[in-house]
């Protein structure tokens, strides 16, 4: 579904990706693990588009219709409409919108590019409302300002919500268990295990193991100063969740 | 000199006037003599209410509703909020019952470097409503001076929503004055649009007298060109137990200039106070200015307090966010700009002048955006 080869991005001229290769295939779910800064939170968003990382050198293909195009053709809103999702560690508040409006708006631009017909205003409340008790939301969220006066909970909730309303290809899940209680945590974790499928892909980031003990990935990868230094299977997390990361950081060094 | 009592307003309080261009102006360079002509062909951006009042460069052309003009201070000695003089045309309004009003100002035909001052008193009595929509319009393409001054007394128990929009020309400064008293379990509400006027500047001073009573003051402002508008407002808790909550939003565009200067005081005895104030801006170019200068006096010791000031542009988090979910980026621009307004528009207690409002904002701020 996407390969990234030699990936290197900066931002203002600060080196932060001194080489990614990663391949994820369609039914898979990988977790990128590291230390606090390594760079995991940047991959995510130069994979969605973010215009203040500068790609330098190498390349992402993302394959749309069976064909690998180069990404860097594409802005943020159209990686979108391609079907990549970035959950943020951080969501934005924008008091003034309101969730369903948002979550409408977003649906109707993905829905119009892949050419399916748009429900309009009435089916797609109810749609969205009949994906609420999966994350234990409540229906005033969608009339609130956009992640306005939200707990961290009740935002990362919210990035799961509108991942299940727009179905992607591809998720990537930056940070996704910070700030969770767990249960918040399990909730959280049932969303995206419910729709994991063969027809798509997900990436986790994180700097815990804990998420693992809900969303099991079938790849772990370690991403340290820019690169992955070691990557496994399952096992790979609980040896990191024994030894920390000292040992692999050690091997490199 | 009918200025002078803004000229006395910059003597008193020379660093509340520290930004504003304002204090440039050669005030007595301005002349008083109206003259209106008592055409009735007052533009109503206002919705038919069941009272109204229309005044043409601050004479009374219309209204049905009892009005007064105030002659002699005697007359409302007794008030907790009152002009000091009467230099100015003053006019008092006394609602016993609950009453919806609108209010037109239109400024038409005027020469060159006019001033023109009302007062303007409003009393709720006990347990009486009032919602008042104002719009203030002119016509004019010279430069002139517009100056309000606005006393509102609320008795117990009494409400009052007070929305007023100016959409003044460009070449013209505006002037108001806002001065509150609000009595025991009283609500007070207040927006102010300014969409117009070269140079603005606005006073409030709101006081708690007693508990129970809130206080809400809320604006939004469109600057554009080298406009520069001028906010100077005090919540003043006398007495505990009481609300307040302030919200500003200010859209900058071109070399504008925006200041908001808020200050929330709280008396010594008044304990269990609850107060916010949040000031926005959004800035469209880089030759913008704003100065924010939030102001905390606290003399009690058990109150919760907050604020905040934000600027912004437009290309921030927020777009990337929308994007990031397949919204074109002008679409995103779009949305932000309009929420931007509809956030402190929806404070707006009346949906059709609301609507009437939200879509003059966005209309405007479509234009500048482009």
């Amino acid at each position: 579904m996407i390969k990234i080869s030699n990936l290197q991005a900066q931002v203002e001229n600060n080196s932060i990706l001194k080489g990614i290769n990663l391949e994820v295939k369609a039914g898979e779910v990988h977790a990128i693990m590291g230390p606090n800064g390594s760079g995991k939170s940047t991959l995510s968003k130069v994979i969605a588009g973010h215009p203040t990382y500068e790609v330098t050198s190498g390349e992402i293909s993302y394959e749309v219709n069976g064909k690998y195009n180069d990404l860097s053709e594409l802005d943020a809103y159209e990686r979108s409409r391609e079907g990549i999702f970035l959950g943020y560690q951080y969501p934005v508040e924008i008091p003034g919108i309101t969730n369903i409006t948002f979550l409408y708006e977003s649906f109707k631009a993905l829905c119009e590019h892949q050419g399916a017909d748009v429900m309009n205003e009435k089916e797609f409340r109810d749609y969205v409302i009949s994906k609420l008790p999966i994350l234990e939301m409540k229906e005033d969220f969608l009339d609130r300002g956009v992640n306005q006066g939200f707990s961290g909970g009740e935002k990362k909730k919210n990035e799961i919500l509108q991942m299940l309303i727009l179905n992607p290809k591809l998720s990537l899940l930056d940070e996704t268990d910070s700030g969770l209680d767990i249960d918040a945590l399990k909730t959280v974790a049932n969303g995206v295990n419910s729709r994991k499928s063969k027809y798509n892909a997900t990436v986790l980031v994180t700097h815990y193991q804990r998420l693992l003990d809900y969303i099991k990935p079938d790849f772990v990868h370690i991403l340290y100063q820019g690169k992955i230094i070691k990557s496994g299977d399952f096992n790979l997390a609980k040896e990191l969740e024994k030894t920390g990361y000292e040992p692999f950081l050690k091997e490199i060094n | 000199m009918k200025n002078s009592y803004i000229q006395e307003q910059i003597k008193n309080s020379p660093e509340s006037w520290r930004f504003s261009k304002m204090l440039k102006i050669d005030f007595d360079s301005f002349t008083s003599k109206s003259s209106a002509d008592h055409e009735n062909d007052i533009q109503m951006m206002i919705p038919e209410r069941k009272n109204f009042i229309d005044f043409i460069n601050f004479e009374m052309n219309n209204s049905d509703i009892e009005i007064e003009e105030v002659k002699e201070l005697k007359m409302i000695e007794t008030l907790e909020s009152k002009p000091k003089n009467l230099e100015n045309s003053t006019y008092i309004l006394n609602i016993s019952k609950d009453t919806e009003l609108s209010i037109n100002y239109l400024f038409k035909h005027l020469n060159s470097k006019m001033s023109l001052h009302q007062n303007f008193i409003i009393n709720v009595t006990n347990d009486a409503k009032l919602e008042v929509l104002t719009f203030i319009n002119s016509n004019s393409k010279k430069e002139n001076l517009y100056c309000q001054n606005l006393y509102i007394n609320l008795s117990e128990n009494s409400k009052a929503h007070i929305s007023m929009v100016q959409d003044i020309d460009l070449h013209s400064h505006y002037y108001l004055d806002i001065h509150s008293n609000s009595q025991q379990s009283s609500q007070l509400h207040i927006f102010e649009g300014i969409l117009g006027a070269k140079l603005s500047r606005t006073n409030i001073h709101a006081i708690h007298n007693r508990p129970s009573s809130h206080i809400e003051l809320n604006g939004f402002k469109l600057l554009s060109e080298s406009r520069q508008s001028d906010t100077n407002s005090v919540i003043q808790h006398k007495e505990g137990h009481n609300t307040s909550s302030q919200l500003y939003k200010h859209f900058l565009t071109g070399k504008s200039h925006n200041i908001f200067r808020g200050k929330i005081r709280i008396e010594k005895d008044a304990q269990l106070v609850e107060a916010d104030q949040l000031s926005r801006n959004l800035l469209l170019s880089d030759q913008t200015r704003v100065n924010n200068i939030p102001m905390l006096e606290i003399f009690a010791d058990d109150v919760k307090c907050a604020h905040g000031a934000t600027t912004g542009e437009i290309k921030g988090d927020e777009a990337f966010y929308l994007e990031s979910r397949g919204i074109h980026p002008d679409t995103a621009k779009k949305m932000i700009t309009q929420a931007f307004a509809t956030e402190v528009t929806a404070k707006i207690e009346n949906s059709q002048f609301r609507d009437i409002i939200e879509s003059m904002i966005i209309e405007r701020m479509n234009e500048l955006t482009v």
